[in-house]
């Protein structure tokens, strides 16, 4: 479904990311990203979806290479993203900015992503006057509209509670395997990912530490070194 | 047409005559821009009026008189102008600060012309610069080269004051990183109203040199606001010394393009300007005085 | 609540979550839409044919003069306050794109002696594509490089116009006084130089660009503009090209301040350096903001209350005074202009509930421009 090759990302000389190899075959999975602070995993989020040009290395989707697709593009094909700082539209209703999109992509059941993530009460109310946690959905909800097939969530669950979180994860993962879509997540809370994740990638400084099941990586020396080294 | 004969010394020294008044201007305009991030539209009619008290100073005492009261007058204008606009609409977006001072801007061109009326004035040069001197075998008129020596020591007053004093090092960190220069305590209101006034003052500085040198219209603050918008843009906005550097390069463009085709000396600053401007369309990041 | 209640639960949470929300099909909303049209369409026609008669109520010839600048002006207060509000980008040089139609078209005339009709094509024509190259090049800047640009741009040809290798066909400092032969649509250069005689011209010019800007701006590219000014960012990220739609609406924004020009030079006959001074597009910039620019009527409506404050101030020597006074006043206090103002007055009195109102600014004077 996803792979990625050998991808760096440099500013300058500081090497964000450093030949990450990754590979997510399934779809209807959830793949958890983690690491510790400065671990490269928005860069990688980033490399993948077009935001940055990766200095090296190459992106795979379904077997085709779209390393030098613009981002619009790489949503036409399937590949959406949600955003660590909220990035939605201020200024205008919710419901006006789902449906735009809803509109542009082809989504015929917008109003079953609206009740999935809990939206209904808020989807009159400009976007920018409503609750931080609704916006967080509104973000996801804009990355799910359109059937895409490839999802990327950037720390959906940022600034949100521990049983929100909770809550939030068990949503995505209904979510993943009613739509048989391929999600990423990048989250800094271990214990979600672990929980929720079928399969994981560890990242540290830029370097891949894991790759596999939640137990794998639980358990690699590498891992537990990284995280020790932190505050676990 | 010999290319070598036209473009000689007194050319030369021509474009750095112009590049002198931009520079002055220019600093000005990236100082108030790398502070405070306000773009002011204002400065060429700040400019316009620096010329023209110049005139009625030169008229009233003598030139050098003019030379020191009109900047100091402008300055205070400056105070005015911190108080009544910039520090007020410190939380408004960049784009209806740019607005008032485009608005001010216009207010300032009816003031001119309601005083002095819209035909153009001649200022002639004090007495003791004009003459001309000898240079290089050409005698090249001596006001220009007062100008000249103007900009070029201004440059490095405000280069010293930039390093060498408290002040300024506060300024230039301000310009680079606001929220720490203010945690470390910088005052930036205070600090602000010195870089206006510094400014404004500047502004009317150059407009009293420039009287003996251009010709002064209520034309003359939409022409040199253009001028130093492509200088400051180009040299990159909060760089005193990018600005001076494209002020030389801006005088060159303007000699050089007379003397090939006045259309061109008419269009190339303004396809230069379109040029970085679009080269960069992600926009001016905020200035960093250096 | 920023807790994401369990799929059983939601039909606890609120009544309008039960009911699934509006996402009803493309086909009944355009239906719907078509059908509330019909009457106000009907009243609008009216209004239009109306609107025609107005000479024959108003018999000061004097005032009359004072409408047709008012909408001459409020043509171009209406480009400027339909790209601002569409694409956030706020023209100050908006006296490039009236007073370059206008020489367009007073070259037409002179320099190839065409008739008043070609002529006018030939302006609208040239000077909508010329805005097209230039919003192709310029429609990618950020606000505030965007307003510079339009600045330099008017500059650039006020000093090309001046220039003494050109004088002959730009009449230089004098400016130039067109004689056009033919009809423009029936009517001869002395009947439209009269404020009566130009009135219909000019009036229709003023609906068929407020219709244009309406309908563009309720148009699926409306909306895919706004939410371009909104996040940009976003918009890419949900698979759309964010250059063509601001390239468009430019585009468009060009061809109405070039009707503004248009007029100019049919009007007047006479095309003056003036026209493209930094102050003629700041009193077409102030209507805009004394307007307020998120309706149609707004720039419009500014404009007439400009051209009426300035008779009001008395001599011309006033205005532009005035021009800048407007523009510090209504930043300062009114950042969504008087419409805006009057506008969100209302919907405060009407709506009881906390709904915000459509095209409410998220921040004091974000309404002018995004950052």
């Amino acid at each position: 479904m996803l792979r990625v090759e050998d991808l760096s990302v440099s500013y300058g000389s500081v090497k964000a990311l450093e030949g990450v190899n990754l590979e997510v075959a399934q779809r209807g999975i959830l793949h958890g990203v983690i690491g510790p602070n400065g671990a490269g995993k928005s860069t990688l989020m980033d490399a993948i979806t077009g935001r940055r040009k990766p200095t090296r290395g190459r992106v795979f989707v379904n077997g085709q290479d779209i390393t030098h697709q613009s981002v619009a593009q790489r949503r036409r094909l399937g590949m959406s993203r949600s955003f660590q700082r909220t990035s939605i539209f201020p200024g205008i209703r919710v419901g006006e900015q789902l449906e735009l999109v809803a509109s542009q992509l082809g989504e015929t059941d917008l109003a079953g992503i609206v009740d999935t993530l809990a939206l209904g009460p808020v989807y009159d109310e400009i976007a920018d006057s409503i609750a931080y946690g609704d916006q967080r959905r509104v973000d996801i909800a804009l990355a799910l509209v359109g059937q895409p097939t490839l999802m990327l969530l950037d720390e959906p669950a940022a600034g949100l509670s521990t049983s929100e979180t909770v809550t939030l994860f068990q949503h995505l993962a209904t979510v993943v395997r009613q739509r048989n879509v391929t999600a990423l997540v990048v989250e800094h809370d271990v214990d979600a990912v672990f929980r929720f994740c079928d399969t994981i990638t560890a990242l540290d400084l830029g370097r891949l530490l894991a790759n596999g099941s939640p137990a794998q990586v639980r358990s690699d020396p590498k891992v537990i070194a990284a995280y020790l080294g932190t505050a676990a | 047409m010999d290319f070598s004969q036209a473009f000689n010394i007194a050319q030369l020294a021509n474009a750095l005559a112009l590049a002198s008044l931009l520079t002055i201007l220019a600093s000005g305009l990236a100082l108030i821009f790398g502070l405070r991030d306000v773009m002011n539209f204002g400065h060429g009619a700040l400019f316009m009026l620096g010329a023209y008290l110049g005139y009625t100073f030169s008229g009233l005492f003598n030139f050098w008189a003019a030379l020191v009261i009109v900047p100091l007058l402008l300055a205070l204008l400056g105070v005015l102008f911190e108080y009544a606009a910039i520090r007020p609409l410190q939380r408004r977006s960049h784009m209806d600060v740019a607005l008032v001072t485009f608005g001010l801007a216009l207010i300032l061109s009816q003031v001119v012309i309601k005083v002095w009326g819209t035909a153009p004035l001649s200022v002639s040069a004090p007495p003791s610069l004009a003459g001309s001197l000898d240079l290089f075998g050409h005698a090249y008129p001596a006001y220009r080269i007062f100008l000249i020596a103007m900009g070029f020591g201004t440059c490095v007053l405000l280069a010293a004051w930039l390093k060498w004093t408290r002040s300024g090092m506060h300024v230039r960190a301000v310009s680079q990183q606001p929220m720490v220069a203010r945690m470390m305590g910088v005052n930036t209101d205070r600090l602000s109203l010195l870089v206006v006034c510094l400014g404004t003052g500047f502004a009317g500085l150059a407009g009293v040199l420039a009287g003996p040198y251009l010709s002064v219209d209520p034309a003359m603050g939409a022409s040199i606001l253009i001028s130093c918008l492509i200088v400051v843009v180009i040299g990159g906005l909060g760089s005193i010394g990018g600005a001076i550097a494209a002020a030389v390069v801006f005088g060159l463009i303007q000699v050089i393009g007379a003397l090939i085709s006045p259309t061109l000396a008419v269009m190339a600053p303004y396809m230069l300007l379109f040029i970085v401007l679009l080269w960069r369309p992600q926009g001016l990041g905020r200035g960093r005085v250096a | 609540m920023a807790v994401v209640p369990g799929v059983s639960g939601l039909s606890a949470v609120a009544p309008r979550a039960a009911t699934s929300p509006r996402p009803s099909s493309a086909e009944g909303t355009a239906r719907a839409r078509g059908a509330g049209l019909l009457k106000p369409g009907i009243v609008v026609v009216v209004l239009i044919v109306l609107g025609l008669f107005v000479p024959s109520v108003l018999k000061s010839t004097f005032y009359l003069g004072l409408l047709v600048n008012a909408i001459t002006l409020g043509i171009a207060a209406l480009a400027i306050g339909f790209l601002a509000h569409q694409s956030g980008l706020m023209m100050f040089g908006a006296a490039a794109f009236t007073g370059s139609a206008t020489y367009l078209f007073a070259i037409a005339v002179t320099q190839f002696g065409w008739n008043a009709m070609t002529a006018a094509a030939f302006t609208l024509v040239g000077a909508t594509l010329l805005s097209a190259l230039i919003g192709a090049l310029v429609v990618r800047a950020r606000p505030l490089p965007f307003a510079m640009l339009t600045l330099a741009l008017a500059q650039m040809l006020r000093s090309l116009v001046m220039v003494t290798d050109f004088r002959p066909i730009t009449g230089g400092d004098d400016g130039l006084a067109l004689n056009f032969s033919g009809t423009f649509f029936g009517l001869t250069q002395a009947q439209l130089s009269t404020p009566e005689g130009f009135w219909p011209v000019a009036w229709l010019a003023l609906c068929g660009v407020m219709l244009l800007a309406w309908a563009a701006g309720r148009s699926r590219t409306g909306s895919v503009l706004r939410a371009i000014r909104s996040n940009e960012e976003r918009m890419r990220f949900s698979g759309f090209n964010t250059y063509l739609p601001r390239v468009l609406a430019f585009t468009l924004s060009g061809f109405i301040a070039a009707v503004s020009g248009l007029l100019t030079g049919l009007y007047t006959a006479f095309a003056s350096p003036e026209l493209l001074d930094f102050a003629t597009g700041g009193n077409a910039l102030v209507s805009t903001l004394v307007g307020g620019i998120s309706t149609v009527a707004g720039p419009v409506l500014g404009a007439l209350l400009y051209v009426v404050g300035q008779d009001q101030f008395g001599a011309t020597g006033h205005l532009e005074l005035l021009t800048g006074l407007g523009v510090v006043l209504v930043i300062v206090a009114f950042p969504e202009g008087i419409m805006g103002f009057i506008r969100n007055g209302i919907a405060r009195l009407f709506k009881r509930g906390a709904h915000a109102v459509p095209n409410a600014p998220v921040k004091k004077g974000a309404d002018h421009a995004a950052r």
